[in-house]
């Protein structure tokens, strides 16, 4: 097996805080008495509603469905009756209209039983032909669950000019707190190996990477014997260092090819998918199951049971911290997703969606209010930027409206990942400054386009 | 400083904060403060600690919100520059300068320029430059821990071997002697990642090899003086140096560079005050064109190694020619000397047996000494002067009782015309038999040609630098070597021109060496020369070499002594 691989600069350690939940198995809750289904859990145009009010839907029923444009389809995750189609905040404070389900009194277990998803197919098991594997995916409507969203059936139709020659599974799960991927690893190894197979196969590429930061070990045990079974299949222990996961970091980490600027990793023959992305696809491919729940933790020190749960789809984030058994402090921030990425929020409303990776509780001694002293210029924002880039620098431009020059110093190749302003010890909002920048750097863009049009 | 919060993260903070990463440099700061304690005594602890203090202090009414009853001494950001400034201060430094400096590293070094994180140049190195050209002995005294003896320089003449830099027990600053104390500081701060190894490494790498080209050794100069103590404390400050990792390498380098170069050319003997300086003024600029390539710019990447490799390949070539041009320049130059010196000295001295370069005190002038067999007959010196029409080159032929014997004008740029009346009319005729003892301006004697006066002046200039030249010369370096090895036993007579007039000495030796020396008369002053003349022979006879020095404040006695034992053994 290689050694133990890593990008080449930048990155910084972070307090893991994943012993939580790394030993707790995935629970399936309960289906809630009601749900919130976005018509929107993709990037791409949002889908059309196909029941209305009053009528009874199933577990995997369509409810939600576009011809034009790019968009995933929608299911119920839950049996139930659709009560109304309304408008509903969303984590990202966009508004979205949604599927209200609510809950069948009488019905006990909606979740499929997990035996409906054996056998699992091994190495030998035939792969459908292409078309029929994206035909499948995108009737059950997946998306990139590592919290992109993107459409799978339109990332598995190769482009002509930029053959794929490896496919990477994303297992760096590199935030904090979150502990999905690495639970999934070790309960659902062969499937993802078997997703993997089926994506490799159906994008015509040579081989296909599984890689883990090696501050997984169960994880890394599992798919390294996993690996061993599969003649195209390789595992790929990362070193632990934020941010693994972004997928131009982690093409450099795996296969040692770096992306250009403003590039997909498809440019250098490679596709990138998440760990429950390709689970999802072999569920979807040999067992014609769409995608109604998700698997994502809650964690953090002040939730009473930290766990990592399969949520049916449109579960509220309150009735999911309760079924954690809820916040054992009052002083605490919710924040969806990682620390890191995440986006806070203290609507306990808002619905799970096919991205939402995780659910965090921070604590106060845990907090990242920002001072914003002035910038001793200690560097130390610019040697974790896995970007290269200037942080310190770029957001002086942004703060003065100097945006060509914050352009020129790349506030456009800056892919958020907020290891600068986590370093920061003038605790400057480094990562907020940088999308003001970008949003200016969209308004200048606009400008330029309109006074001079092509 | 209100306290917000955004919503877009990240959520989570390494809990770092100014205040923390301040007052652990001055924990990085300790081991230098104990051996300085341990070496100086503890005024020593008055000194830097009075330092730090007053800084912390005078920062208050600039910043008050800085200070609070948890954080008594405020951020810790003067604190510690304060102790930086502490520790190079001179051990023997009045109890009034580290207050004095704080105020000037405070206030001219920070809030002139708006206070933390603003200031373009290192408070700490702005203080210790004012203290340096105001008050030079407060930060030049230097005190050896060892015999007590206080020495203006730490670095000419300092003669002790390695072992003692390590350690530190060496006449110098208060927390620059100790290399160890040093290091351990700098592991530390490199284990907390508070600095980066490339600035102190690159900084001690350009100064080494610096020192390594201009002849000076390495070793030394990284390990005496301020240079390690400024390489991890100074040059690392982390509001004045670049913060990029390919700007690290090229400001380090920059420090170490000029530090070494300030030393060697500058009458500062300790280079890094002015040289740090000079690099904080382009710390930002560094920053800009040493940018690392964004991840992702593979095209960009690709070009800065051709780049890279084309500024070697040009650098390499310049080198190429250079030397190219160093040596056909030598070669034409010597094939000219050979073929004017021949014309000229067979001209002269048609029995001369050999010539030997002598010392010119104008590096512009070269000078030699013609010998028939073994005595001196008379001398040669050889310049180049801007003529009309560019260089020219003029060689002057003298007796050895000064006077100018001939002057030669060869290659030279003036027009056909003019070159050739400079040579074939009586111009040249003019120079002979002057003596430069008669006090006589040359340019009262010659007279130029008419219509080429340029020329003309050119020549005369000429000549009399190559006297001027000789004037020292003819006394300093006399012979090379003392050539007694090939004499028979017995007493010989010389004479030489001292300050006064003529010295004449009579010179025993035994067994192929000098065992006395006797001056048999001279007119010098007496007291002064007299008590020179005698130091001088001393120190022939100890070195059996005419190569000594001379006692200052009478060297004209001195170069007259040796060179009539000069004469004495040359047999003249
Ligand atoms: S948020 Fe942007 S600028 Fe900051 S470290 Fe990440 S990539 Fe670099
Ligand atoms: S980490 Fe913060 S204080 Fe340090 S250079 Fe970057 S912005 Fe400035």
């Amino acid at each position: 097996m290689p050694g133990i691989r890593k990008f080449p600069i930048g990155g910084t350690h972070l307090p893991e805080n994943k012993d939580l939940t790394t030993g707790s198995p995935i629970r399936a809750l309960d289906p809630p008495a009601r749900v919130v289904i976005p018509l929107k859990q993709h990037l791409g145009v949002p889908c059309k509603p196909i029941v209305s009010p009053g009528e009874r839907v199933s577990v995997g029923q369509l409810i939600g469905a576009n011809k034009e444009g790019l968009s995933a389809r929608i299911h119920s995750s839950i049996r139930g009756t659709v009560t109304a189609i309304e408008r509903h905040s969303m984590v990202d404070h966009s508004e979205c209209d949604c599927v209200i389900i609510e809950r069948d009194q009488n019905t006990d277990n909606q979740t499929p039983a997990p035996d409906s998803r054996t056998p699992i197919k091994g190495p030998d098991a035939p792969v459908p032909d292409a078309d029929t594997v994206r035909e499948r995916v995108e009737e059950a409507g997946i998306v990139g669950m590592g919290g992109a969203a993107f459409p799978t059936h339109v990332k598995l139709q190769v482009r002509k000019d930029t053959p794929i020659d490896s496919v990477i599974i994303n297992g760096a799960e590199c935030e904090p707190f979150i502990t999905t991927d690495d639970r999934l690893m070790q309960e659902r190894a062969a499937e993802l190996f078997r997703g993997l197979e089926i994506i490799r196969i159906t994008v015509g590429a040579r081989t296909g990477y599984v890689a883990c930061e090696i501050n997984k070990p169960e994880a890394i045990k599992r798919i390294v014997e996993e690996s061993a079974r599969w003649p195209h299949l390789e595992a790929v222990r990362l070193d632990t260092r934020y941010p693994h996961g972004a997928e131009k970091h982690l093409v450099k980490a795996v296969l040692d090819r770096e992306v250009p600027i403003r590039q997909l990793p498809m440019s250098v023959g490679v596709l990138v998918n998440n760990v429950q992305t390709a689970i999802a696809v072999t569920d979807a491919v040999d067992h014609g199951i769409a995608v109604t729940s998700r698997v994502l933790t809650v964690s953090g020190s002040v939730v009473s049971h930290p766990g990592n749960f399969q949520v049916p789809l449109g579960m509220s984030l309150g009735d999911l911290v309760a079924a954690a058994g809820g916040p054992a402090e009052d002083d605490y921030r919710l924040v969806v997703g990682g620390p890191m990425t995440g986006i806070l929020t203290d609507d306990f409303s808002i619905p799970v969606t096919k991205s939402t990776s995780g659910v965090v509780l921070i604590r106060p001694g845990e907090y990242a209010d920002r001072s914003a002293e002035v910038c001793i210029r200690c560097g130390r924002c610019v040697s974790v930027c896995p970007m290269y880039l200037q942080p310190n620098r770029i957001t002086t431009f942004v703060r003065n409206d100097m945006t060509e020059e914050a352009e020129e110093f790349g506030v456009n190749d800056c892919i958020l990942c907020g290891a600068c302003s986590f370093v920061c010890p003038s605790r400057r909002p480094l990562l907020q400054w940088l999308r003001e920048g970008k949003a200016k750097s969209a308004v200048l863009a606009d400008d330029r386009r309109r006074r001079n049009p092509v | 400083m209100s306290s917000t919060y955004s919503s877009t993260g990240p959520h989570i903070h390494s809990q770092d904060s100014i205040a923390r990463t301040m007052w652990s440099i001055a924990v990085a700061l300790l081991p230098a403060t104990v051996v300085a304690v341990w070496l100086f005594g503890p005024y020593a602890l008055y000194l830097v600690f009075a330092t730090a203090v007053a800084s912390a202090l005078i920062e208050i009414p600039f910043d008050p919100d800085r200070f609070s009853l948890r954080l008594p001494l405020g951020d810790g950001s003067a604190f510690i520059a304060g102790m930086i400034l502490g520790l190079s201060l001179a051990p023997t430094s009045a109890w009034w300068v580290p207050i004095v400096g704080a105020a000037l590293m405070v206030i001219v070094g920070k809030y002139v320029f708006g206070g933390l994180g603003n200031n373009i140049f290192n408070p700490a190195l702005v203080a210790r430059g004012i203290l340096l050209l105001s008050w030079p002995n407060q930060i030049t005294r230097w005190i050896s821990p060892v015999d007590g003896a206080t020495s203006a320089t730490p670095l000419s003449g300092l003669d002790v071997g390695y072992l003692p830099l390590f350690v530190g027990n060496i006449p110098g600053s208060l927390g620059e002697t100790s290399v160890v104390a040093l290091l351990l500081g700098a592991l530390f701060l490199m284990t907390r990642g508070l600095i980066s190894w490339r600035v102190p490494v690159s900084v001690l790498t350009g100064a080494a090899v610096t020192a390594a080209i201009l002849g000076i050794d390495p070793l030394f100069t990284v390990l005496s003086g301020s240079l390690m103590f400024g390489a991890v404390f100074m040059a690392t400050d982390m509001v004045t140096s670049p913060t990029g990792k390919t700007s690290h390498l090229i400001y380090g380098a920059g420090c170490g560079f000029l530090t070494v170069v300030i030393r060697r050319y500058t009458a500062y003997p300790e280079g890094i005050t002015f040289a740090f300086l000079l690099m904080n003024g382009l710390a930002y600029l560094m920053d800009r064109i040493g940018a690392d390539p964004i991840f992702g710019q593979v095209e960009e990447r690709k070009r800065r190694v051709y780049r890279a490799v084309l500024l070697a390949a040009a650098v390499a070539l310049m080198a190429l020619l250079a030397a190219a041009g160093f040596i056909g320049r030598t070669l034409i130059a010597d094939r000219y000397l050979d073929a004017a010196r021949e014309r000229s000295i067979t001209g002269a001295y048609p029995q001369a047996t050999r010539v030997a370069e002598a010392t010119s005190y104008d590096p512009a002038v070269t000078m030699y000494r013609v010998y028939e067999e073994r005595r001196p007959v008379g001398y040669f010196g050889h310049t180049t002067v801007n003529g009309y029409g560019g260089p020219m080159q003029v060689s002057v032929v003298l007796d050895l009782d000064e006077s100018v014997r001939s002057v030669v004008v060869g290659q030279n740029s003036e027009s056909p015309t003019v070159g050739t009346e400079v040579r074939t009319s009586g111009f040249l005729a003019q120079f002979s038999g002057f003596d430069p003892q008669s006090r006589d301006s040359l340019f009262d004697e010659v007279e130029s040609i008419s219509g080429a006066t340029v020329s003309s002046r050119a020549v005369i200039r000429a000549v009399e630098r190559v006297l001027a030249a000789r004037e020292e010369a003819v006394h300093e370096d006399v012979a090379v070597g003392m050539p007694a090895d090939s004499l028979a036993d017995g007493v010989y007579r010389g004479s030489g021109r001292g300050y006064g007039g003529e010295i004449v000495v009579l010179v025993t030796v035994a067994g192929e060496r000098v065992t006395a020396i006797e001056i048999e008369d001279h007119s010098e002053t007496p007291g002064l020369g007299d008590s020179a003349m005698h130091t001088t022979i001393e120190r022939i006879l100890d070195a059996q070499s005419l190569d000594v020095d001379s006692v200052s404040g009478a060297t004209g006695s001195s170069r007259g002594l040796r060179a009539a034992v000069e004469a004495a053994l040359a047999g003249n």
